[in-house]
């Protein structure tokens, strides 16, 4: 029994001390652990780049350029996540001849983590969507799309974990009403469930059951809301709480450095777009905060 | 010794296990261009080529010509004329092959599913894919003299669009002088709609078009109806040179 907790506690022991021998006991340091987000969306099918004659993207963008670029930031960082907002489809006769398979190909070669589903992803249907989704490797994430009952039923997902290095990242997707903006035909029996609600109530659940460190949400609702549509992606970051960072779609907007806003825990949210059609690949670091050793649980523990 | 050991073991689990959790915080953001410094990636471009030729082959080609620049704007315009004008004729050599009942028809287009302007000069098949750039099919709704006033009204009370067959006035918010080859529309009667699935399924807020008695659906695209047509006026020797009439008068 004595030698038994002998043993024991120098098995522990010894443990601790391998497990310790490579942090700095002030904090454990995670410095060179930098979290490279890329991003894209509302790429609309140009596979290649503008014309040079283009009056406002001349000879920009193209997909075997963003391979070659992509490739060339995995090299240089650590832990990289590949995310686009939706809006894969649609805006060049590619779509219309070959229906989205070689965006959807080149995105699973370029080794995307996931996306999300922009109201064109619907334009040929429903049933066309489903059937194209098999050229992705990637997860498509909705949250607040309901497509049960219907042939998008568990094509998608509400939210996915993906582990990078230290960091556990919870992504959501969040996609635009698509009443007034999307063939009704094109989306019957999808139920859209509002965005505020569903994306805090799953972002939370990422966060307090799920452990993760860091929720992303890739959102098609648009930076600001419109005449017709009061959500976007700034009511979202400031009427939740547990979302850390918004890749934002839809409005293509061309956000020089992501937005910060204050969300209701007073906690910072930040918002970023790349405008559309591929023209630019975006990317935000994130890094970890050192922490200090908390001596009270200890304490805690010798009482 | 035992008590010493127990105190070094949780001091050191308490270092370990203890510690605030790690918090990813946001540290900058930059942005790449994708110009022409970045090399092509090979294997994807070695992909692309070939969908590349096989599109412009295609798309290059020249159909037409176009007397002038045509732009789709509210609330309609020689460009929405053309495109209405076209599918009214489609559709009625399409009831008649069908051997549907003739009955009055009337042609609505939303001016925003236009997506760009037609330039003036030779007019390709890439111009047409952009100016329709959606697979929209033609549609044929048989509706009630009333329900088409209703119709008219929404086309009104949304700052007008294309029609083709028929002619109103909006006026204080009211539809008037509703015509139709130069007969009064009837409540009671019936007329037949042609338009695009789109707003046959309540698009652009047609919600009207739900009240419909009868549906049919053209085998055409509507894209596919403005290419044979322009391909029809070059055999003619015509240029597209659409009509300038208002359908719609705003008082």
């Amino acid at each position: 029994m004595q030698s038994n907790r002998r043993q024991f506690i120098k098995t522990l022991v010894a443990g601790g001390v391998a497990l310790s021998f490579p942090f700095n006991l002030k904090g454990v340091d995670y410095s060179d652990h930098p979290l490279t987000i890329l991003h894209t969306n509302d790429v609309h099918s140009h596979l290649d780049p503008f014309d040079a004659n283009h009056p406002k993207f001349p000879n920009m963008g193209g997909f075997a350029r963003r391979a070659t670029l992509i490739e060339k930031l995995r090299n240089k960082n650590k832990h990289v996540l590949l995310l686009d907002a939706g809006d894969i489809f649609q805006g060049t006769p590619y779509f219309n001849f070959f229906g989205g398979k070689p965006e959807l190909e080149f995105m699973s070669q370029m080794k995307y983590d996931a996306s999300t589903i922009g109201n064109h992803e619907f334009d040929n249907g429903m049933e066309h969507l489903a059937q194209q989704l098999q050229y992705a490797n990637f997860p498509f994430i909705c949250t607040n799309y309901d497509f049960k009952g219907t042939i998008m039923e568990g094509k998608t997902t509400p939210w996915k974990i993906i582990e990078k290095g230290p960091y556990r990242i919870g992504i959501i997707g969040i996609g635009i009403d698509p009443s007034g903006l999307v063939s009704p035909a094109n989306h019957e029996g999808m139920k859209w469930l509002d965005p505020v609600k569903t994306g805090e109530e799953t972002a939370l659940f990422l966060k307090k059951e799920q452990e993760c460190n860091l929720v992303i949400a890739l959102s098609h609702l648009g930076l600001t809301p419109t005449a017709e549509r009061k959500d976007s992606d700034r009511k979202l970051a400031a009427e939740t709480s547990s979302i850390d960072l918004i890749i934002g779609g839809h409005s293509h907007t061309f956000m020089e450095k992501p937005e910060l806003i204050q969300n209701k825990k007073g906690k910072t949210a930040a918002i970023n777009q790349v405008g559309w059609a591929g023209v630019i690949l975006g990317q935000i670091n994130y890094t970890l905060k050192k922490g200090e050793p908390q001596f009270m649980a200890v304490q805690h523990i010798l009482r | 010794m035992q008590r010493h050991l127990f105190i070094l073991l949780f001091v050191v689990l308490g270092l370990l296990s203890c510690q605030t959790p790690q918090k990813p915080a946001f540290e900058s953001s930059s942005q790449h261009p994708l110009d022409s410094s970045i090399i092509n990636n090979p294997e994807i471009e070695a992909k692309i080529a070939p969908l590349r030729d096989s599109v412009e082959a295609i798309m290059n080609e020249v159909i037409g010509e176009s007397k002038s620049d045509l732009f789709p704007d509210k609330p309609e315009t020689p460009l929405s004329n053309f495109v209405a004008d076209l599918l009214l004729d489609a559709a009625k050599k399409e009831i008649e092959a069908t051997g549907k009942k003739p009955l009055p028809i009337i042609t609505v287009i939303n001016v925003r599913g236009l997506r760009t302007a037609i330039p003036e000069g030779k007019i390709t098949v890439e111009d047409i894919f952009s100016l329709m750039p959606f697979e929209n099919q033609l549609v044929l709704l048989k509706l009630s003299g009333l329900n088409v006033r209703k119709l008219f009204q929404h086309m009104g009370e949304s700052g007008g669009d294309g029609l083709a067959g028929a002619s109103f006035t909006f006026s204080e918010g009211e539809v008037k002088n509703a015509k139709t080859g130069g007969q009064a529309i009837e409540n009671e009667e019936f007329y037949y709609v042609a338009t695009s699935d789109y707003l046959a399924s309540g698009g652009d807020h047609y919600t009207i078009f739900q009240q419909a008695v009868e549906e049919y659906e053209f085998p055409s695209k509507i894209r596919d109806l403005i290419i044979s047509h322009i391909r029809a006026l070059s055999k003619k020797g015509e240029l597209i040179d659409p009509a300038t009439n208002k359908r719609i008068k705003f008082n």
